[in-house]
């Protein structure tokens, strides 16, 4: 039988990146289902990432001319599409994982050129889903994006979600910490989507009116020379800076640390195609408060304190209750285990090869 | 205990909707120390009449304003403006006191000063020899940063009118509209209080208590209110015109 080739194609490859441990999940799959496997980027950012993929360059040479799947990873504005319609791709079967690219009018305020070139690609989403074969996105959230419903050519396959339950961190859960109840936490990129101003407002409600011990840990990758952060600085030097931590980039043991002693994990962000990170907040039992309009409703289903609109006294008045109430924290843990398990690894798997095995 | 004592075992799950319930009547309850406390924040802290979402629920520093972001800090204002295609560019503002203004570039090039007070519309033309750069901030400087509005920011340029004014002057009235809505809602600051509580906060000392800070705003926003009212119908006129002539030219781009 010959052996059949997938070549994985992104912008950037960064180490511990949601759309990272995406790729390499997909292409633990793909061998472990005896598919030859490569991938390729513009660039990376992380050492492991550099050992593991190779320049997009270098994919016209290795391809050939027998069957094959390009498997395309798109969330920024990026320089690849043109390059996909090269000559050299037209025999392959071409496959489009979607991710979400972030609307302009988040970050229009902040960086109004990035926010031209991510309108400007979301404008051309439904003319790209007509280069590829087949559409996979996170959440029907994302799909929306691009025009389609699942069954017209594309489906829902949450594979993002398989990072939660990768080697490492399912097996430190075993380690104990104690959880401090006054600690709230958000894990993400420190960008205007995310709404951090929203979480400090509600945290300095929270911290002055109901609980002055209050801590809020914000964990996350940030540039300080942004404008986004300059304002979140002039922001919290207006509100007092009591409690408020910007923890920077963790290791893993760091984060995983984080997790277990968080009382609450808070997150306001008013875009969000998938986010991974709440599933790991409910695997590591920190009850989770976010905003259902945007698809982390439909990543936490009925599970978790979902809040229809940013109201800072209200979101306060649920953290508040929250640390006082032990049995509906309790009730909400078991909640969210029970959606965890919803996005069974093994289902996402197979949910995937029966995608690729139908492409090719 | 007695033994044929009936126990009133809790359910193991949860009632959700009587908890958020009282999440909410907490809240509620204590909804009257969260008004004085953006108050007090926003007398010491946040400029009440730029911030006026903040009375709202939150703070707010980066204001769109006719479709182009501005924000204002410490005692600049500032925009993008896209000064590669177009020939000058025009603001209104509104000054409480009599105030130095100076216009300058992000890379520091000066384009004009003027002391204003009260309603200002400025006009400002690029310098001959001034290459704008696609994108460019726009720095509006202040001595008195106190009770500045710039509520109205438009590009112009030589070109005739056609689609992409008037897409231009759609957002500056949606805005105005927007506008318009927000400062209602602000002008009497009793909107804001619960419904059940509004007339015992009226009727009592508490209103009294914060009626010296809220007296100015209430003239000032009425002011406002006037205004963009104004601005609004001479906007709409103007779009009818230019979608007449639109449409006499044949040019429907």
């Amino acid at each position: 039988m010959k052996t059949r080739r997938a070549y994985q194609l992104l912008d950037t490859f960064a180490h511990a990146d949601a759309i990272g441990n995406n790729v390499l999940d997909i292409d633990e799959i793909l061998q472990r289902a005896g598919w030859e496997t490569g991938i390729y980027c513009v660039s990376t950012a992380g050492v492991k990432q550099t050992k593991i993929a190779l320049p997009y360059s270098e994919l016209g040479k290795v391809v050939d001319k027998g069957p094959g799947l390009l498997i395309f990873h798109h969330s920024t504005n990026t320089e690849l599409l043109g390059f996909l319609e090269k000559k050299e791709f037209v025999g392959l079967k071409k496959l489009l994982v979607y991710h979400n690219i972030t609307p302009g009018e988040f970050v229009r305020p902040f960086d109004h050129k990035q926010a031209d070139k991510w309108d400007a690609e979301r404008k051309r989403l439904k003319k790209i889903v007509k280069l590829f074969d087949y559409v996979i996105a996170d959440s029907e959230f994302n799909l929306m994006d691009l025009g389609l419903k699942p069954g017209m050519k594309a489906t829902v396959v949450p594979l993002v979600a398989n990072a939660v339950f990768r080697g490492e961190k399912t097996k430190k859960t075993s380690r104990k910490f104690t959880r401090n109840k006054n600690k709230i936490l958000y894990v993400g990129r420190i960008a205007p989507n995310k709404k951090i101003e929203n979480l400090i407002k509600t945290f300095v409600v929270y911290r002055d009116l109901f609980n002055k011990e209050a801590k809020l840990e914000i964990v996350g990758n940030f540039a300080p020379e942004s404008r986004y952060f300059c304002y979140l600085c002039n922001l919290i030097d207006k509100v007092g800076n009591d409690g408020i931590r910007f923890c920077g980039r963790l290791s893993e043991d760091e984060l995983i640390q984080k997790y277990m002693e968080a009382g609450v994990f808070l997150i306001l962000s008013e875009h969000e195609g998938f986010g991974v990170i709440v599933l790991e907040a409910c695997h590591f039992g920190t009850p989770v408060v976010f905003l259902r309009n945007t698809a982390l409703r439909e990543t936490m289903g009925k599970a978790g304190v979902g809040a229809s609109k940013f109201n800072p006294l209200f979101l306060a008045s649920i953290l508040d209750r929250l640390k006082k109430d032990k049995q509906w924290r309790n009730c909400l843990v078991k909640e969210q285990k029970k959606r965890l398990a919803f996005f069974n690894p093994k289902k996402t798997e197979r949910d995937f090869l029966s995608v690729v095995n139908k492409l090719l | 205990m007695k033994l044929n004592e009936v126990r009133n075992i809790p359910p193991t799950g949860c009632d959700v909707k009587k908890i958020m319930r009282e999440v909410k009547s907490k809240a509620q309850a204590k909804a009257g120390e969260y008004k004085e406390y953006l108050e007090k924040l926003s007398k010491n802290k946040i400029d009440p009449v730029l911030d006026v979402e903040f009375l709202g629920d939150g703070w707010g520093e980066i204001r769109h304003i006719g479709n182009r972001a501005g924000r204002k800090a410490g005692k600049t204002f500032s925009f993008w403006a896209d000064a590669s295609d177009s020939c000058g560019l025009l603001f209104d503002l509104f000054c409480k006191k009599k105030t130095k203004i100076r216009i300058k570039t992000e890379s520091g090039k000066s384009l004009g000063q003027i002391v204003a007070q009260g309603d200002r519309r400025v006009k400002i033309l690029w310098p001959k020899n001034y290459s704008g750069r696609k994108g460019e901030e726009i720095v509006v400087e202040i001595d008195d940063s106190e009770g500045l509005v710039v509520y109205g920011i438009w590009l112009f340029s030589d070109q005739v009118l056609g689609g992409e004014e008037l897409n231009q002057m759609q957002g500056a009235l949606d805005f105005i509209r927007q506008e318009i809505k927000v400062l209602e809602w602000h002008q009497d600051p009793r909107c804001l209080l619960p419904k059940d509580t509004r007339l015992f906060f009226v009727k009592n000392s508490i209103f009294k208590m914060i009626n010296s800070f809220v007296a100015p705003q209430v003239a000032f926003n009425g002011y406002c209110v006037k205004l963009l009212r104004e601005q609004s119908k001479i906007n709409e006129k103007l779009l009818e015109y230019i979608e007449l002539a639109t449409i006499l030219s044949g040019d429907k781009d």
